[in-house]
């Protein structure tokens, strides 16, 4: 096999049994790796309707056909189980160099099963794999884990972790790659943690084989070079994802004390030219990336003085920032700091803090309800404390590690109003009313809540150019008209169901391959047409550009079936109340709702599902999961 | 006599590994990062980011080496595979540890100066120059034919 390792670990952790799988052929060429590799595997093994945080649960680690290779941004993740968060799909991607590592020692993928009896660690180097006990680690956070799996080891080995709050099974844990990078969403540190797995690290000296080198990397090259020389990536280089506070708080799209606003009146003492400034020390690159986005920071003097660790991103900066009222960017630097070695996801938590910060402002929850606290908005010591309180459950902080959407049905009440989640999982730093694609995307994602399922940034800054290259053909296809000017203004809803539904596919691609939506959603140098061509010189087999189109629906549909299977329908494709009913406060949106219904409803003939929100029998043999068809409509 | 220096600037460095990764498929045609000749490793303190080790063609070891191996061929300290016998001294005496043994090799593992990973670097932190030759070879301590 080129391309690929051709070989999947699978480890039931219940009886300590390790089994080398060959990687089937028909499953590499038709899902490619990473979520496509995941989703098929959950679909094939996970029992229906069991309980995320249960021994039943599989947790997958896996990587695609470019990892490990020169390929720009091929140093990511894929991490899949059913989530803990939103009781269905669930997925988390991270950069760093694991799965590089992990190819490198000889495995595409890593399946969990079963659950430990006490807290392990798997050690993989090239030939050996081995469960060690992990005493010693549990109940320490990931930065003394990975220092001591480093002492313990070797000096080069990656270490995926969790934390505190992955051990006590807070739903928001997040598994952590080395130090500093997180795979985030939909709870997945959870998983981990109650399977007694605290860590993996992994070393390897392998190589991958590839099907035409020379082509491969004559290809290689030049990607390196147009994702480098990018005109949009020079401020990606500069400020990393910390521009956007100053670029959203433009055109009011920062959400506010919990999506009160779009625009926080004191975002400059949070903005990417202060921070450059006054904290950063350095910046640092994933594997293979030539755009170095992650940024180091560090807090002088103060009382949050100390080391802030890499990539405080423009999440981050919300939830911590904006969302819960705050403007010290160095209480900020610190919680993002504290919440890398807990292994929390930053947005979960600002979303949960925010949701709670304002059901006490308006008077549901008293002083009583939260043990004497008193929840006021930019209070940053009130920050820290309740990060504290969520990864140790103490107090209100138990209530809360359970997640916004939970929190909220248990207050219940007006509270509900307030719940800004889909499908359980937060709304990221991503208000719908100010750009209508993303209220769509967070609806249409399957893990809930999400930006970058569909990852369509093109309207927001309405770059006409990219849109018509991207869109135009696919415009005329369906509507017979130019998707211009319509498709570049992000107020208006038009034409933003054809670009999420197809952003979307491509997105699924890149989470299969598995590369970094900085090179083929913003900037959008990386289109089908590249990923086509790179994976064909790696894997040998032919794919096109409606090849690549084909995949990414399949598994973007194989995705959404699983969520059908676990009761969930159109009934939870539903914004909160407040982006429907609550208008934008500040120019320049004012006024602006997401018009849900009516671009929701194009999507789902776009995508062929029917009115209960199920993809269509048709529709899901064309794409090729003719068993999961059969399954859905009972045949 | 002339000779290419590559050299690392730290603090530009951003750990992306490319330049590894460009080394050994150019001089290996894998992507085997214990084979490259470049190396960017953590410094103790991860605020301080990076350090790069490459060799800068200084020539010591061409002094030490008791088979006289080690010649200047195209202005590049180069190790002759044939001569080599595997003793070790070149990697004893270089003074910025740039030479090291990498599994699979029949010879201690050197920079060839090819310079792809000076073109390849994304920030700039790896430069070529051409710089005068500070030893001088006919001081060489030999000990062929001893």
């Amino acid at each position: 096999m080129y391309g690929w390792m051709g070989r999947i670990l699978r480890i039931n952790l219940t009886d300590e049994k390790i089994k080398w799988e060959t990687l089937p052929e028909d499953l590499a060429r038709n899902y490619i790796g990473g979520n496509g590799l995941g989703a098929r595997i959950l679909w094939d093994e996970l029992k229906p309707g069991i309980d995320p945080l249960s021994p039943e649960n599989i947790l997958v680690f896996a990587t695609g056909p470019l990892n490990g290779t020169l390929w720009p941004t091929s140093g990511r993740l894929h991490v899949m189980a059913k989530g803990p968060l939103s009781n269905a799909w669930g997925e988390g991607n991270s950069g760093g160099h694991f799965a590089p590592y992990l190819k490198f020692a000889g495995y595409d993928a890593i399946i969990f099963e079963g659950a430990a009896k006490k807290p392990v660690y798997l050690y993989i180097d090239d030939g050996i794999v081995e469960l060690r006990d992990a005493k010693h680690l549990w109940g320490k956070d990931v930065w003394e884990t990975h220092e001591i799996l480093k002492k313990e080891i070797r000096e080069d080995i990656r270490t995926a972790a969790i934390g505190q709050a992955g051990e006590n099974l807070v739903r928001m844990a997040a598994i952590m790659i080395d130090k500093y990078a997180a795979v985030a969403r939909s709870g997945l540190g959870a998983v981990m943690g109650s399977k007694k797995l605290k860590a993996i690290a992994v070393y390897g000296t392998k190589q991958i084989n590839l099907y035409n080198k020379y082509r491969f990397y004559e290809f290689t090259y030049q990607a390196q070079r147009r994702l480098s020389s990018h005109q949009f990536s020079k401020e990606v280089k500069q400020y990393g994802t910390e521009i956007l506070v100053d670029l959203m708080n433009e055109i009011a799209r920062y959400p506010t004390r919990n999506f009160q606003s779009g625009y926080f009146e004191q975002y400059e003492k949070l903005s990417a030219h202060l921070l450059k400034e006054k904290y950063r020390v350095r910046d640092e690159s994933c594997y293979a990336c030539p755009l170095h986005c992650k940024k180091y920071n560090a807090v002088k003097e103060g009382k949050y003085k100390g080391d802030g660790g890499l990539g405080l991103e423009y999440e981050t900066l919300n939830a911590y920032g904006g969302r819960v009222g705050n403007s010290d960017p160095e209480a900020v630097i610190y919680a993002n700091a504290l919440s890398n070695k807990y292994g929390l996801d930053t947005d979960d938590v600002g979303g949960v803090i925010g949701f709670m910060m304002e059901i006490y402002e308006k008077g549901i929850i008293d002083k009583e309800f939260t043990g004497g606290l008193e929840l006021k908005w930019g209070d940053s010591d009130l920050l820290i404390k309740l990060i504290n309180m969520i990864t140790f459950r103490e107090g209100i902080g138990d209530l809360m590690a359970e997640g916004t959407h939970r929190a909220a049905l248990k207050i219940g009440g007006e509270a509900l109003y307030y719940d800004m989640t889909v499908k359980g999982v937060d709304i990221p730093a991503q208000d719908g009313r100010a750009q209508k694609s993303m209220g769509l995307s967070h609806v249409t994602s399957n893990r809930g809540a999400d930006h970058l399922t569909s990852g369509e940034f093109l309207s927001e800054v309405g770059w006409p150019d990219a849109i018509v290259e991207r869109f135009e053909k696919r415009a005329k296809e369906i509507y017979g008209r130019s998707i211009l000017p319509e498709g570049a203004d992000r107020l208006s809803p038009k034409f933003k169901p054809l670009m999420v539904y197809d952003s979307e596919h491509l997105a699924a691609l890149a989470d299969s391959m598995v590369v970094c939506k900085f090179s083929t959603h913003w900037p959008p140098v990386f289109f089908f047409e590249d990923l086509a061509k790179a994976v064909t010189y790696a894997t040998g087999y032919k794919y096109s550009e409606a090849d690549m189109r084909v995949i990414g629906e399949r598994i973007f549909l194989l995705e959404r079936a699983f969520n059908i299977r676990e009761g969930l329908s159109s009934k939870d494709d539903r914004l909160p109340e407040r982006f429907l009913k609550e208008p934008a406060q500040t120019p320049p949106n004012k006024g602006h709702v997401v018009e849900l219904d009516e671009m929701l409803s194009e999507y789902y003939r776009l995508r062929g599902y029917n009115s209960e929100g199920i993809p269509s029998y048709d529709r899901l043999v064309k794409v090729g999961l003719e068993d999961v068809a059969k399954y859905l409509y009972d045949m | 006599m002339r000779v290419t220096k590559i050299y690392g600037t730290d603090p530009k460095c951003v750990g992306c590994q490319i330049c590894m990764i460009t080394c050994s498929e150019v001089n290996f045609g894998e992507v085997d990062l214990t084979k490259s000749r470049v190396r960017i490793s953590h410094k103790e303190n991860p605020m301080d980011g990076f350090h790069i080790t490459v060799c800068t063609n200084c020539g010591i070891c061409a002094l030490y080496c008791p088979t006289d191996a080690i010649s200047i061929v195209n202005k590049n300290v180069h190790i002759d595979e044939s001569l080599c016998n595997k003793c070790g001294v070149c990697i004893e005496v270089c003074p910025i540890d740039a030479i090291w043994w990498s599994p699979g090799l029949n010879a201690p593992n050197k920079c060839v100066a090819c310079k792809a990973c000076v073109d390849t670097c994304p920030t700039g932190a790896l430069n070529a120059v051409e710089v005068d030759l500070k030893i001088d070879l006919g001081k060489r301590v030999t000990l062929r034919g001893v």
